[in-house]
């Protein structure tokens, strides 16, 4: 079976770019806009790997991280967001995310943080 | 930290996110251009601490479909909803990056999802409604950049 990356951005823009990025490595893509859809599309399909951006409407990056981490402890979830603030990308690790992205994403440290946890 | 530390800041991370998403330099920066005329599109980026505004990033329709087509990697003819995403996240990488500098600098801010607002207008702002505005020369286009703020 295919291993499935969980793509979560409000940017429309943005998960098509890492979607292009994802399905170069043949990795399946799943897509969700917000943070509340992160989640329940995590319960309904447990994905290997979750990329989840912070400033989101609806519920953001860091409180998916933490419901995600209740459901799943061993869940892996990179945090990829615009927000570089040393402050956000501690707050995320902290919290148990295994690695953190600044945007714009370079495609070869999106492909080195996948190849690391898969 | 006043307006003016939040506009600096955002130039620089233009400077950077812009030719970093589109592969075109920023060729030319001015700052304390006074107001642009009304524009069609704006990005607009919410923000608060000791601080509280909003970062506008305004263009017209043509430069808005160059900048989103240089994205996109394609010829765009319509502000639709993929193109819309591409400045709502250009805005939001500018500002994102302007954090970081800030936070460098030892200030705090906190961000807004940002907003896209498509068709002539103008924007009021809070407050006293003060703005420090800057003009970047990108392509041969404009992109004007303003930060309304007020003291929390």
């Amino acid at each position: 079976m295919v291993a499935t990356v969980l793509v979560t951005d409000d940017a429309k823009f943005m998960r098509m770019r890492l979607r292009k990025i994802i399905e170069g490595l043949g990795l399946d893509v799943l897509e969700a806009g917000d943070g509340e859809e992160a989640v329940r599309m995590y319960k309904e399909h447990r994905p290997s790997l979750v990329l989840l951006d912070i400033t989101m409407p609806t519920k953001d990056g860091l409180q998916a991280l933490k419901e995600i981490l209740a459901e799943d402890p061993n869940a892996k979830v990179v945090m990829c967001s615009a927000l570089a603030q040393q402050t956000a990308v501690v707050a995320a690790l902290k919290l148990g995310a295994r690695d953190f992205i600044v945007k714009p994403p370079d495609p070869g440290r999106v492909v080195q943080a996948i190849k690391r946890l898969m | 930290m006043d307006r003016r530390a939040v506009l600096d800041s955002v130039v620089q991370a233009a400077q950077e996110i812009i030719p970093a998403l589109t592969s075109e330099p920023v060729d030319g920066v001015d700052v304390d251009q006074g107001e642009p005329e009304s524009l069609d599109v704006s990005v607009v980026v919410g923000f608060a601490a000791s601080l509280r505004g909003f970062l506008v990033v305004q263009m017209s329709e043509k430069t808005a479909l160059a900048v989103a087509g240089r994205m996109l990697g394609q010829d765009c003819r319509e502000l639709g909803s993929m193109e819309q995403s591409c400045l709502s996240e250009l805005g939001n990488m500018v500002m994102g990056t302007a954090t970081g500098i800030l936070e460098s600098d030892g200030y705090h801010l906190k961000v807004a999802v940002p907003a896209v607002v498509v068709g002539r207008h103008r924007l009021s702002a809070p407050g006293d409604g003060k703005s420090e505005v800057a003009r970047l020369a990108w392509g041969g286009e404009e992109i004007w950049l303003k930060v309304v703020a007020e003291e929390a």
